[in-house]
């Protein structure tokens, strides 16, 4: 409670907080009621209860058109999602069918077979989801970092060394570290403090990508300041895609 | 149709359901990234960060009615978590606001709507973080109280208490202010026919 209000309005017995949820129907009826028999009284509150009204009103205003974002490319990204969602629609409804039709035919069975065969279809469906996943196998990652706290590099470090120390023999195993907003300073030649560490797992293991969001590249230059990657790294369109993208292949997807 | 089938379908079914709904709310959650940071490329890296957040929590979420909600308070979270890291050794509920009146004008004074605009966005960056986010969730969201409070992890009473002080300094910086330049200006050109 706000004890410099109620000293304003002492001659009232409610509050500033009182009058914001009148005016935001917040009160319950004899709440309202006491509010209204006050605001007769005083022609502060009325004041109040006006301008209050007034700034809504310029908020409103304010934020009716708000500047767009500078990357229109940004505005598909949710829907770089769903051409792998329709492919395994399609699947699926082929999957379904088929299982239907098999159902059909082992219906004719006695209990034990139909089970069957609806553990057939069930797998069948689940595994629709990943079937337009060609590397689902090796199970990838991708590790997002949006953060330039030295905590979460040192982190960032740390997992991909573990990751790549237990997996990184396995046949066709990937590894992506994406940086996006804060977290490009992981990977910049001027700020990052493990360059040489990045460089030397890079070296050593081929299969480890680090890249950064070219949407966050782009701000960072527009705002002026020099931006200059380490050698190797390689810049995607933008986290949302690229993410999007390896989910949809079926890689695992973790952030930091 | 075998059931296990159909409930697939209907998850996949559900994914596309969630993404266009998903994208639908991309304009709501750049307005209200923006008026709690004033800057389109954070605004845009807040929206990004919250829809990845979104995609990989859908599972969590639990009514779809409320999906709105739900999505705004992943990305109250991710501001806010920007604010701390920003802010570093200052308690965000606690920054005390350094109200300049002197340099704001009115908005009514403004002949300029573009103008008027970007005071009310300034005043409104004026504000401390949790104020601002209040009054911006009310104000443009029109959450309810409770949901404000859901929203942002915080008793209902705590959100009635930032409001009001949101409001309040909102209204010294716009109004107040140019009653305070009125009076001055009255009182110099009263002083001025004097002299003549």
């Amino acid at each position: 409670m706000n004890y410099a209000q109620q000293n304003k309005y002492q001659d009232t017995p409610i509050s500033v907080e009182e009058v914001n949820a009148f005016i935001d129907d917040e009160l319950i009826h004899e709440d309202r009621q006491r509010v209204r028999e006050q605001v007769k009284k005083n022609p502060e509150l009325t004041q109040l209860i006006c301008d209050i009204d007034q700034i809504q009103d310029w908020i409103k205003e304010a934020y009716e058109v708000v500047p767009e974002p500078k990357n229109p490319k940004t505005r598909w990204r949710v829907h770089a999602l769903l051409p792998g969602a329709l492919a395994a629609m399609t699947l699926l409804t082929v999957g379904v069918l088929a299982g239907w039709f098999v159902g059909k035919m082992s219906s004719t069975d006695a209990g034990g077979g139909h089970a069957a065969t609806m553990l057939q279809a069930r797998n069948q469906a689940q595994n629709v989801e990943y079937a337009t996943a060609p590397t689902a196998v090796a199970r990838n990652v991708i590790l997002r970092l949006g953060s330039d706290s030295p905590q979460k590099f040192r982190e960032t470090l740390n997992r991909v060394e573990h990751v790549m120390k237990t997996s990184a023999h396995q046949p066709g195993f990937q590894m992506e570290v994406l940086a996006n907003s804060d977290g490009l300073n992981f990977l910049r030649a001027d700020t990052s403090p493990y360059a040489k560490q990045i460089e030397a797992l890079m070296k050593k293991y081929p299969n480890l990508h680090f890249m950064v969001c070219g949407t966050s590249l782009k701000n960072l230059q527009e705002s002026g300041q020099k931006a200059e990657l380490l050698p190797n790294v390689s810049v995607t369109s933008s986290a949302v895609e690229q993410v999007a993208q390896r989910i949809r292949e079926g890689w695992s997807y973790s952030a930091i | 149709m075998s059931p296990s089938s159909f409930l697939s379908g209907a998850f996949l079914f559900g994914r596309l359901t969630f993404n266009h709904r998903l994208e639908q709310l991309r304009p709501r959650l750049y307005r209200l990234a923006f008026s709690w940071c004033k800057e389109s490329y954070l605004a845009e890296d807040l929206v990004q960060e919250t829809m990845i957040r979104a995609l990989q929590k859908q599972t969590q979420l639990r009514d779809e009615e409320l999906m709105d909600r739900w999505v705004i308070r992943i990305l109250a979270n991710q501001w806010l978590d920007h604010v701390r890291n920003r802010v570093h050794d200052d308690n965000i509920d606690d920054v005390e606001q350094t109200l300049s009146i002197d340099e704001q004008q009115s908005p009514e004074c403004i002949h300029c709507r573009d103008e008027m605009i970007e005071r009310v966005r300034n005043a409104v960056m004026r504000l401390p973080e949790m104020q601002r986010m209040v009054v911006t969730l009310v104000d443009l969201e029109e959450f309810s109280y409770k949901e404000v409070a859901t929203t942002l992890d915080l008793p209902i009473g705590t959100i009635m208490s930032r409001l009001s002080r949101g409001r309040q300094s909102l209204r010294k910086l716009l109004i107040e202010t140019k009653n305070a330049a009125t009076e001055e200006r009255s009182k110099s050109e009263c002083h001025l026919r004097r002299v003549v």
